[in-house]
């Protein structure tokens, strides 16, 4: 029992000193920063500018996104009934859609509910007021399980072969380019993400293999006498983390500063429209994730950058 | 430590021998001296020692571990258990004495107050305390080679290798230092020590292995190369 505490002792001093040289790494890295505080300040400042297009992008695709929240992306299918129908005729075409398997929901939408609907919106309520007879017909509004073209072509098809249809429509095409504009927005935001992302590894990289040619000396010594090269490489990697951490924490800082600018102006703009529509700044999560990938990247910089300058040694 | 040589050879680029078939055994806590004249091999066979150079052929076993097989992610493990004193110094020039001296303690991950109590008495072994805060550029050359030795024996290695400690010192710093490497040996450490000085090589009176040309020959008689 008293060898096993005496190891357990030994392992939590090994464990207590590897920590604290971790955190004296740390500590020793975050000052390097401070040694050359110009060419450092403008070094982050340089890699958080890259930083915050691809974060800036993702604030205007977020914006689109939610505005493509507000309509429907899963386009509709309108059915109208002739003017004419009766209420079994509804039923039937009721009982038809409820049969239908393909179908994800439906909406019976009567003319009466459809009239007030339409003075709400446009505000011609006293001009619709007016009207002798209410000239809109009962329609159903569906939406199928699998909203492809080719499907719900099929299915105007079938609808409309129905006794008493008068016409069956969808027009989502606007809401689909703006889907297909998300997704190739996406898409580039992704590209152009790693791109950007990689020029931090790259710039960090550079920095690192600088750093370490000025201390050849120290380095070389170090080898020499036992260090391993994780040793070596360990304050570089602090160095390269803290560096994106910073980088990361400067994209939020200069989107903020653009946000605030450009905001007032979209409002001016928006507010021609009736709208209240602004960009909103990034949701904590996602300023985590900018902060984790730019340290990420950093890391990587450091690493390959660090790796390739030590193998010469 | 005990090291054994066993027909050992070593080539470098351009079919430069450096060590021929050489087989020898230094025991645990022997003190040697490695004589012989410049480019013998005895830099070469230091070197072989502490995996700075690779044999080419044969086996190098210190405490029984092979050396020409050793993991290239063993090598450091290996070094922090060996004190070498490089005939170039290799000083960093932008540390203090103190910190120079405090490197390999950091290094094999000592704490910082363990670092800092262990360098100095290291420093004060080799009687260079009164300087732990001054840069190694104001140093005598002797003074500087006393720091070298303390940065060697601060992890308090079991082998001590140092590659001719007295060169480019006048004779009293020399005595001074040779002094200190008899005082390691009593001490239990493993030193071996190559030099081509007569004046290390007489006041040290220890078992000499003298190399020619990569070769182990019997030693010269001292009064003979004068």
């Amino acid at each position: 029992m008293k060898g096993l505490s005496l190891y357990q002792a030994g392992t939590n001093i090994f464990m207590a000193n590897w920590i604290l040289q971790h955190w004296f790494t740390f500590w020793q890295a975050f000052g390097k920063l401070f040694k050359t505080p110009l060419s450092s300040f403008l070094t982050i400042l340089a890699m958080g500018a890259s930083l915050c297009l691809p974060a800036g992008l993702y604030l205007i695709l977020q914006s689109l996104g939610s505005l493509q929240g507000v309509v429907h992306t899963n386009p509709q299918i309108s059915i109208f009934m002739n003017p004419q129908a009766s209420s079994s005729d509804i039923g039937q075409v009721n009982q038809l859609l409820s049969q239908n398997t393909e179908i994800k929901q439906y909406r019976f939408i009567p003319k009466s509910e459809a009239i007030q609907s339409l003075a709400k919106s446009s505000g011609i309520s006293n001009l619709l007021a007016g009207l002798p007879s209410n000239p809109l017909p009962d329609a159903f509004v569906v939406y199928l399980k699998n909203s492809s073209p080719e499907n719900m072509a099929q299915f105007k098809k079938l609808a409309k072969s129905w006794a008493s249809v008068d016409s069956v429509r969808f027009d989502a095409t606007w809401v689909r380019r703006l889907h297909a504009l998300l997704m190739l927005g996406q898409n580039f935001f992704v590209l152009i993400s790693s791109l950007l992302g990689l020029t931090v590894a790259v710039v960090i990289g550079n920095t690192i293999r600088l750093q370490i040619a000025t201390r050849h000396d120290e380095i070389e010594i170090s080898l020499l006498i036992g260090a391993t090269r994780r040793f070596i490489r360990r304050p570089f990697l602090y160095f390269g983390l803290i560096q994106g951490l910073l980088a990361g924490l400067a994209a939020w800082g200069m989107l903020s500063i653009c946000l605030l600018i450009a905001n007032t102006d979209i409002a001016a703009f928006s507010s021609t429209y009736g709208s209240t529509f602004s960009i909103h700044n990034l949701p904590s999560v996602a300023v985590g994730t900018l902060l984790i990938c730019s340290s990420f990247f950093g890391w990587l910089g450091a690493l390959i950058g660090s790796s390739s300058a030590i193998k010469n040694f | 430590m005990v090291i054994r040589f066993n027909q050992v050879c070593k080539t470098y680029p351009g079919k430069l021998e450096a060590i021929r078939d050489l087989s020898l055994e230094i025991q645990s806590g022997e003190a040697v001296l490695l004589t012989g004249r410049s480019g013998s091999g005895k830099t070469t066979l230091i070197k072989m020692i502490c995996a700075l150079e690779m044999p080419t052929s044969g086996q190098i076993l210190v405490n029984n571990q092979d050396i020409s097989r050793i993991k290239k992610g063993h090598i450091p493990y290996l070094r922090q258990n060996i004190g070498l004193v490089f005939q170039e110094q290799k000083i960093l020039y932008d540390h203090t004495v103190l910190s120079n001296v405090s490197l390999p303690l950091h290094i094999s991950g000592h704490s910082r107050s363990e670092t800092a109590q262990r360098a100095k008495a290291a420093l004060e072994h080799v009687g260079l305390l009164h300087r732990e805060k001054a840069n190694p550029l104001t140093l005598s050359g002797g003074e500087r080679q006393r720091m070298c030795i303390a940065r060697a024996i601060v992890n308090r290695p079991s082998l001590l290798l140092v590659d001719e400690p007295t060169a480019n010192l006048d004779a009293e710093h020399a005595a001074s230092i040779i002094d200190l490497f008899g005082s390691f040996h009593q001490a239990g450490v493993t030193v071996i020590i190559a030099t081509h000085d007569d004046q290390v090589i007489r006041r040290l009176p220890l078992r000499q292995i003298h190399l020619e040309a990569g070769q182990l020959e019997r030693p010269f008689p001292l009064s003979g190369r004068h």
